[in-house]
């Protein structure tokens, strides 16, 4: 018999809570929100890695997963164009950053990747470039990467931030 | 020059001031020499006009000192500045030009590197090294046993794979790979062997003979040597328009399991394939063409696929189809990964008619010429010797965690004659039945399968030290179980580089049934495989 007065009483209860704190929580998580974006624009490092494209390629965006098939030539084309993946130089920081980051393999792990697909089914991995920020601005349907303090804007297109 | 310039003015200036002001000598140069005062005091003292006049003259020259000073300063910290910005400039065109060598670098990479026609020329080869030793039988091993028909009876080292690539990419979407085999074969490959036959001790039958291609010749100005062969492993043209529609024609590798496309040595856990791969109950190349691609699902799934249309299986399908039957196959594949984890499996169905045919050109003639009551005096006729048709089925599972490698294969293959063969007349005795020379092939049933697991150890950070185990199972057939084997293996597979692996494997090769043919063998086989 006192079920149902339990019951009444939990219910009064949560409406007494959304009445008086629900105001408090949405503004809460607005202002919460609001605070992280900041942060994350005043997160801007030099050293941050872009995934970077040449301006011809229509996306605007990339997931790390297809970065990481892109770069792996599993993938050959982001929804529907052809692409060109460009590789920094194989013992460069950059090359070696975006190896542990994109691909989740280190330097000796990607050598042995490439080994491996060369002699299945004859996969050569994307040509390197010294200078991957001018390649991109200079190879149509390009997509490489470099370092923010590398970036000149306006030459390239910045798909994704790592 | 403005600094000396100014220090020769005011030099002349301080020399004609002296010159011309009279009372400027007394002052500076009448000194009591007994006391070393100044004898300015007293009268030879100068009058207070005149003392004025040359006090308002020196402090006019320090004035005019002080402003040359601060003029000197200021050239001074402009001639800095100056520097500076030459510097500054000097830097800036340093970086200029460099920048314009790496523009024209990276051009000139960005033309022969990304979008230019690319030939390339690769491979691999492996050297192994196997010693047998047989089970004991009644306390002595058992080096007459008749398993080392099939393998080596001595310690030897051999070369099984010396391959070589050809690849070419002559757009993004067009390429062609052409895989070739050097072997020192034919050369010792023994094509038939004498088994005779003893009937209660005595001499009953001797079948087939010694025969060993021997491949000896001789050059007229570098002596003899012995040639070898080359196999055509794959050549293959690709045009790959979309990531979900690829097109190969030509000789490809079967889509199937594993192995069979892993294919080299170096990528290979084991030196030698398993069963599945080494006694081709799936072909593990076929000539036709091949629709293939892939399909990505989100970011942590993909499907592959393939469909195969082939001349099949036969003695000659490289070139030559015997029957009308073109072979079919589906392949489907998923693979899910998450992080560290990744796994996939597959499956490959493939239906195709096996023939063997002889043909001859018949010629019906008669005293006149061609013989009038024969309708087609000159016949092309074909005689089949060996007809099946023929399903099968692979599957394959393979997970990775941690550097956890687990992966299996699976197949199912059934075999129905139409023309059967003559059946090897000494097989009967393998299963209790009586010398018979004129049995045939009965339809079969052949299935195989392996399991392995693998771990990297995570000890070593430059070298890769992976230690296996597997097993290994053939029923070449559901009529005959005394050929039914299982193999067991233990090793390691060692990569101190990208380019080179080091196997050491323990094969424990055993029959499954107590047959006639073998006991246990085991087999220590050591491997370097390079890549290049």
């Amino acid at each position: 018999m006192r079920e149902p007065r339990q019951i009444h009483v939990a219910i009064e209860g949560a409406r007494f809570m959304i009445r008086h704190y629900l105001p408090a929580i949405v503004f809460s998580i607005v202002a919460f929100t609001l605070i992280l974006q900041s942060n994350a624009a005043e997160a801007e490092r030099p050293d941050d890695i872009l995934i970077i494209a040449n301006k011809s390629i229509k996306t605007d965006s990339i997931s790390l997963t297809d970065a990481k098939r892109i770069f792996l030539k599993q993938k050959t084309s982001l929804n529907g164009e052809r692409i060109t993946p460009i590789h920094a130089k194989s013992n460069s920081p950059l090359r070696k950053q975006f190896g542990e980051k994109v691909l989740g393999k280190s330097p000796s792990e990607e050598k042995s990747y490439w080994e491996d697909q060369k002699i299945k089914s004859g996969l050569r991995p994307p040509a390197e470039l010294s200078n991957t920020m001018r390649a991109i601005f200079s190879l149509k349907n390009g997509i490489s990467y470099c370092y923010r303090k590398d970036f000149t804007p306006g030459t390239a297109k910045i798909l994704l931030v790592l | 020059m403005k600094t000396k310039l100014s220090i020769s003015v005011i030099f002349l200036y301080i020399l004609f001031s002296g010159i011309f002001i009279p009372s400027a000598w007394g002052q500076t140069i009448e000194t009591d020499t007994d006391t070393g005062e100044s004898a300015d005091d007293g009268e030879n003292a100068p009058t207070p006009s005149t003392t004025d006049q040359t006090a308002t003259l020196l402090q006019q020259l320090n004035d005019a000192m002080q402003a040359q000073q601060a003029e000197i300063e200021a050239l001074k910290s402009q001639n800095q500045a100056q520097d500076e910005e030459a510097e500054q400039l000097r830097a800036e065109l340093e970086d200029a030009a460099e920048e314009r060598e790496m523009l024209s670098t990276s051009l000139m990479e960005s033309a022969s590197d990304a979008n230019e026609r690319k030939f390339s020329v690769f491979g691999f080869m492996d050297t192994t090294f196997a010693a047998a030793l047989p089970g004991k039988e009644g306390g002595s091993r058992n080096w007459e046993s008749p398993v080392f028909v099939l393998t080596k009876q001595n310690p030897t080292f051999y070369q099984n794979n010396i391959n070589l690539y050809f690849k070419s990419e002559m757009t993004p979407t067009l390429e062609t790979l052409i895989e070739t085999r050097f072997t020192f074969q034919p050369n010792g490959y023994v094509e038939e062997y004498p088994q005779r036959i003893y009937v209660s001790g005595a001499p009953y039958e001797t079948q087939n003979y010694w025969s060993r291609t021997d491949t000896l010749t001789q050059s007229n100005y570098s002596g003899e040597f012995r040639l070898g062969g080359i196999a055509i492993e794959r050549a293959q043209f690709d045009w790959k328009p979309k990531d979900w529609l690829k097109i190969r024609m030509g000789r490809f590798l079967t889509p199937f399991g594993i192995w069979n496309e892993d294919h080299g040595s170096t990528v290979r856990l084991s030196p030698s394939a398993p069963f599945i791969v080494t006694h081709n109950y799936v072909p593990s190349a076929q000539t036709g063409i091949m629709a293939f691609g892939q399909i990505f699902i989100g970011n942590h799934v993909d499907i592959e696929y393939a469909l195969t249309l082939s001349n099949g299986r036969g003695p000659v399908d490289e070139v030559y189809d015997l029957d009308k039957n073109k072979a079919m196959g589906l392949r489907q594949k998923i693979n899910i990964y998450a992080g560290d984890f990744s796994m996939s499996a597959g499956a490959y169905g493939f239906m195709g008619q096996y023939t063997d045919s002889q043909y001859s050109l018949d010629v019906y003639l008669d005293t006149n010429g061609f013989d009038d009551t024969v309708s087609n005096p000159i016949q092309y006729n074909t005689r089949v010797t060996a007809k099946y048709d023929e399903a099968i089925l692979a599957a394959d599972l393979q997970f990775h965690f941690f550097g956890v490698h687990l992966l299996g294969e699976y197949m199912r293959g059934k075999v129905d004659y139409i023309v059967p063969t003559q059946l090897d007349p000494l097989t009967p005795l393998f299963i209790g039945s009586p010398l018979n020379d004129e049995a045939i092939e009965p339809n079969t049933i052949r299935q195989a399968w392996y399991a392995m697991a693998a771990y990297d150890l995570p000890f070593f950070k430059r070298i890769k030290v992976t230690p296996f185990v597997g097993i290994d199972s053939l029923q070449p057939s559901d009529v005959y179980d005394y050929e039914y084997i299982k193999l067991f293996q233990g090793g390691f597979n060692i990569k101190p580089s990208p380019y080179v692996a080091l196997k050491s494997v323990l094969y424990a090769i055993m029959p499954e049934n107590e047959t006639l043919l073998g006991d246990r063998l085991w087999v220590w086989s050591n491997q370097v495989a390079v890549s290049f």
